[in-house]
């Protein structure tokens, strides 16, 4: 498989060459477009185009598809299958008003529900596209919280309805919660042990954050009350702010057709008069869904979280998705897994008319990275993300045919990290790691600027692993900390640390105190990441006496778990730590550089599992998170401004991850044909990527 | 009697190799570290999950993975032998029907290159061995080394850049409708193209190069010349009696043909993208899904099996100096 990507790499690098020739003939002949990569740097003049609002010729209401199915008595007419003018949702045009019909070609592998799931998916709220960090309403209507936030209302919109036109009220969102998404709890909703005999996992099985508080040392989980059909609310036992935001970063899909699921799920509140919803067992339930969906599930467990969580790969499960799917053929490689606009899909445009504008999105399945860049680069795929390497190809062979966008990235720098384990096992080198020289010495002991050149043909800057320019936080001086290259001074600082070192060649230092080389492992997923970085960081920490190796293990997540990472190459990719904190707070146990601290944190702030109390800086970061999570009153916003500040400045101070280049952007090809595609965004996993582009007002014109 | 008794023997070899391969199979689906949990937790970290060692334990005990391995290999058996081949951990589904599901795309591909490689190989094969040393000759020999000589992903690669800088459009995959009407059938036509080129070639060109060399050893045989001596025709030669002896290597070659079949060329069918067995079984061996990979392998390896023994039966029934072999055995 290697020497395959390598030849398809060369036979690439050869159309590329081929493309230049004919692209630099071209561009005697034709005008310039002046806006696509023809430079070395293709990302200098990109994403200028101007779309032109095409004129829409005839302002019909919904789609031609969907009329001809009314007019023929299959479909019930516009206005009953959305939700009533005064509940609607009316989108503000992107760009310009847009017209029915066409499709867009987008590419996922095999195992994409993730990549393809954003094009489609709506959450109950939705942060802003303007990159603030706001959320607004979007499934829901409006929301709102009492004073001190502890009481969250929810409205919904009256008349809104699944795909298959069953209506979508209250009770959708309440059988959700209390029966997919609620472990066993306790009568005072904390939840039950999970060696306790009456334990059992939510539905879905994925016990959601956002939905519980922690008061006097334990978790309580929040109470979901129906006021109406369409209104509801949640209470909490203390103070939760940051609910809204919470939910549409962990659970923004808070709801489930209740009359599809109610034969899938086994209720355990033992109700047996509910006609809407029979008590059945776990065996019947399970019958159900492997006669229902096709499959052999052999357990409750697994057949809860495939059907429940990933409730979007199935085709014949109702949604409130803009494109929903025709069959199930996502994880079938060579083909084209189509998914169509939904009939009664809820948001109109500002005219009024019912979108998605396009009668499609089609999903080529592809799994080898090099078929889909060939695909792009013969210009059969309207949006396409491409990868650094493969950029400067696409961006090339498509010109003519595609514009570039340029988004802003979340990206803490490039992907060329290094993440010292604070706790890491060996205890020598825990005391090492902590060393904040020791960390400064690493940083300036390798030159960036020829890392850039071997890595980024010299495109990405010397660069800390620190906040990208154009975002808030970004600071000049924390992007450049310790970025100026200085062996010698490295090695002055090294030379406090470790045993004295004679420079001889082929040798390395000695920890402090032992007859240990100085080595740091670093553990790989795959044996082909990073290759070249490597090397050349074990070049210039071998000149410093620090010996560099790798350790190859597919289950590097896992080894994470058990502390068994001493170093990894992990970059954080955070949009701010109020929404999104995982990555530069040490509260999950599958950070490298958190090692046992996210472990604490992870198990309730305990060590009963092997985590480890933080302190200092460490400790620091999790009480700045924690205000975050506690702000309220009218000071709110202050105190998370500060905090999110507070956690930035702290990892300026300490650079616990080493980064070395700057970020590359996240660069779009997007055919021209495709309009309303916005000029910028930004692309990040809470902001749920593609969804940014609000694919439902995409539209397809030849003008 | 000894025809049957013949016929026996096989069958009772074949039963045992099944058996070793049963073994081998299920040992050495589980030699890469970890298992199916192992695949699973790895997921669900990078989905951001918790996942703590007591849901790890409980996910190992529910897949079984846990067990013994002469357990879990018992078990398999035991549901092969009485038609339940699991479930495949991966798809929620029964292996079997994952297995049904790409078999028509599969057999479609290899059939159709499979005669592609008969159709043209013994003709050019014949022309080579009655024409040696001459330019049509030399010429297949050539192409013939080329083939052998280009690993099939690296001239699927080529071609596949080929097809897009000739036509703009790089011609990968099936395409998604039935062949049901004549404009689908042309679309499917143009796609099979690079596969049957592909997969077919090196077949195609190891099968010209023994064929040939058969021929050519026939051709100076006593009996040869001493049946053309008594005036037989040169056609009648080639075709009535160098060719029964010509087909030996054909023949013989049927137990991994038949198995090639169902397999569908894995890397090959992985770079075309082509939607038939092999990338199902990459799939299943890298999510170490057992129950699904050990399926597929073990069909694989049923079916070479019977291919031997169909080849055996039929050399037996083409070649009686097999027979005679057989029974001089039987005899001392």
């Amino acid at each position: 498989m290697k020497v395959k990507r390598r030849l398809l790499s060369i036979v690439l690098a050869l159309s590329m060459v081929s493309a230049a020739l004919m692209g630099c003939g071209q561009d005697n002949t034709t005008t310039p477009s002046g806006d696509t990569g023809t430079s070395s740097k293709p990302t200098t003049a990109v994403g200028t185009k101007s779309t032109p609002t095409p004129e829409i010729k005839n302002l019909e209401k919904e789609a031609p598809m969907l009329a001809e199915k009314v007019a023929k008595g299959e479909l019930p007419k516009l206005e009953d299958r959305i939700p009533k003018a005064s509940d609607v949702m009316v989108e503000p045009d992107v760009i310009s008003l847009g017209q029915y019909g066409g499709s867009v070609k987008i590419t996922s592998n095999d195992g994409g529900r993730w990549s393809w799931g954003p094009y489609t998916e709506q959450g109950m709220f939705r942060f802003k596209q303007d990159g603030s960090g706001e959320v607004e309403a979007n499934v829901c209507k409006n929301f709102y919280s009492n004073a001190d936030g502890s009481v969250w209302t929810i409205e919904l919109r009256e008349g809104m309805k699944w795909s298959d036109g069953e209506p979508f009220t209250a009770d959708d969102v309440i059988f959700y919660y209390d029966h997919c998404s609620v472990p066993a709890l306790n009568a005072d909703r904390t939840a039950v042990a999970v060696d306790s005999p009456d334990y059992y996992n939510c539905f879905t099985t994925k016990p959601y954050n956002c939905y519980q508080v922690a008061k006097d040392g334990k978790k309580y989980w929040a109470k979901f009350d129906k006021v109406d059909d369409y209104k509801f609310t949640v209470t909490f036992a203390a103070p939760k702010p940051s609910f809204a935001q919470e939910v549409a970063v962990d659970n923004k899909w808070m709801f489930l057709p209740k009359h599809f699921y109610k034969d899938f799920v086994a209720r355990k509140d033992g109700v047996t008069n509910d006609p809407t919803f029979p008590l059945i067992t776990e065996e019947q339930a399970l019958e159900n869904a492997n006669k229902a969906f096709g499959k052999a599930w052999t357990s409750y467990k697994t057949m809860g979280k495939d059907v429940g969580y990933y409730n979007w790969d199935y085709a014949i499960v109702p949604q409130l998705r803009s494109f929903i799917a025709v069959k199930d053929n996502w994880n079938k490689v060579g083909e084209t897994y189509t998914l169509v606009r939904n009939p009664y899909f809820w948001k109109v445009d500002s005219e009024g008319r019912q979108l998605p504008y396009l009668d499609s999105i089609e999903v080529l399945i592809i799994n080898e990275s090099e078929q889909a860049v060939l695909k792009a680069t013969a210009g059969e795929i309207d949006l396409f993300s491409p990868a650094s390497a493969d950029f400067v190809t696409v961006a090339m062979a498509t010109k003519d045919t595609h514009t570039i966008y340029k988004w802003t990235s979340a990206d803490w720098g490039s992907p060329y990290t290094i993440a010292l384990n604070q706790t890491a096992k060996d205890l020598d080198k825990r005391k090492l790691f902590q060393d904040k020289t020791f960390r400064e010495a690493l940083s300036i002991g390798v030159d960036r600027t020829v890392l850039s050149a071997t890595l980024s043909n010299s495109e990405a800057d010397p660069y800390q692993c620190a906040v990208s320019e154009g975002n808030f936080g970004y600071s000049e001086t924390w992007a450049k900390k310790w970025t100026e290259y200085g062996p010698g001074r490295a090695n002055e600082l090294l030379d406090k640390l470790t045993e004295p070192w004679d420079r001889k060649e082929g040798t390395y230092r000695k920890m402090k105190g032992t007859n240990k080389d100085l080595e740091i492992v670093i553990t790989l997923a795959d044996a082909s990441q990073h290759g070249d970085f490597i090397s050349l960081i074990t070049t210039y920490y071998k000149k410093l006496g620090i010996k560099i190796s790798t350790k190859v293990d597919a289950e590097e997540s896992k080894a994470k778990l058990n502390n068994d990472v001493e170093c990894s190459i992990e970059r954080p990719s955070v949009s701010s730590p109020a929404i999104r904190p995982d990555d530069i707070v040490p509260m999950r146990n599958f950070k490298c550089w958190t090692g046992l601290y996210g472990k604490w944190y992870e198990d309730g702030k305990s060590e009963k599992n092997g985590g480890i109390a933080p302190t200092g800086d460490m400790l620091e970061l999790v009480n700045a998170y924690e205000a975050i999570r506690n702000a309220v009153g009218p000071d709110r916003n202050e105190i998370i401004n500060e905090n999110v500040k507070k956690i930035y400045k702290l990892h300026e101070e300490n650079i616990w991850i080493i980064g070395f280049l700057s970020a590359s952007p996240s660069r779009w090809i997007v055919n021209n044909k495709v309009k309303n595609f916005p000029k910028t965004a930004m692309s990040v996993d809470e902001f749920r990527f593609a969804s940014m582009m609000r694919p439902e007002q995409l539209y397809i014109s030849e003008q | 009697m000894s025809k049957i008794k013949f016929i026996g023997k096989r069958l009772g070899m074949s039963v045992i190799t099944l058996w070793l391969i049963t073994v081998v199979v299920f040992f050495v689906i589980q030699l890469p570290p970890g298992d199916f949990v192992d695949y699973l937790v790895e997921n669900m970290v990078a989905e951001g999950e918790t996942v703590t060692e007591i849901e790890i334990e409980a996910m190992r005990e529910e897949y079984g993975t846990n067990r013994p391995f002469f357990v879990q290999y018992a078990d398999w058996m035991k549901g092969i032998l009485t038609g339940d081949w699991g479930v495949s951990f991966f798809y929620n589904q029964k292996v079997t029907v994952k297995i049904g599901e790409t078999l028509g795309a599969t057999l479609a591909v290899s059939f159709i290159t499979m005669i592609f490689t008969y159709l043209l190989s013994i003709p050019i094969a014949i022309y080579s061995a009655k024409h040696q040393y001459s330019v049509g000759d030399y010429l297949a020999t050539f192409i013939g080394f080329i083939g052998m000589a280009i690993p099939n992903f690296l001239f699927a690669i080529i071609l596949m850049f080929l097809s897009y800088k000739w036509f703009g459009k790089p011609i990968m995959g099936l395409p998604d409708t039935p062949p049901t009407s004549w404009p689908a059938i042309k679309e499917w036509i143009k796609h099979m193209i690079i596969p049957i080129i592909v997969i077919g070639t090196s077949g195609t060109c190891g099968l010209i190069r023994s064929t040939r060399a058969q021929m050519l050893d026939e051709q100076a045989r006593p009996y040869i010349l001493s049946t053309r001596a008594r005036g037989v025709s040169e056609p009648a030669l080639t075709y009535k009696y160098a060719m029964r002896s010509v087909l030996n290597p054909v023949v013989s070659g049927l137990g991994g043909m038949i198995s090639g079949i169902f397999n569908g060329s894995t890397i090959t069918a992985i770079v075309l993208m082509l939607p038939t067995q092999g990338p199902v079984l990459l799939k299943a061996l890298q999510s170490q899904d057992v129950y699904l990979s050990g399926g597929i392998l073990l069909i694989s390896a049923i079916l070479v099996v019977i291919g031997t023994l169909i080849s055996d039966l039929l050399l037996m029934a083409m070649d009686p100096r097999i027979k005679d072999l057989e029974e001089s055995k039987n005899e001392q």
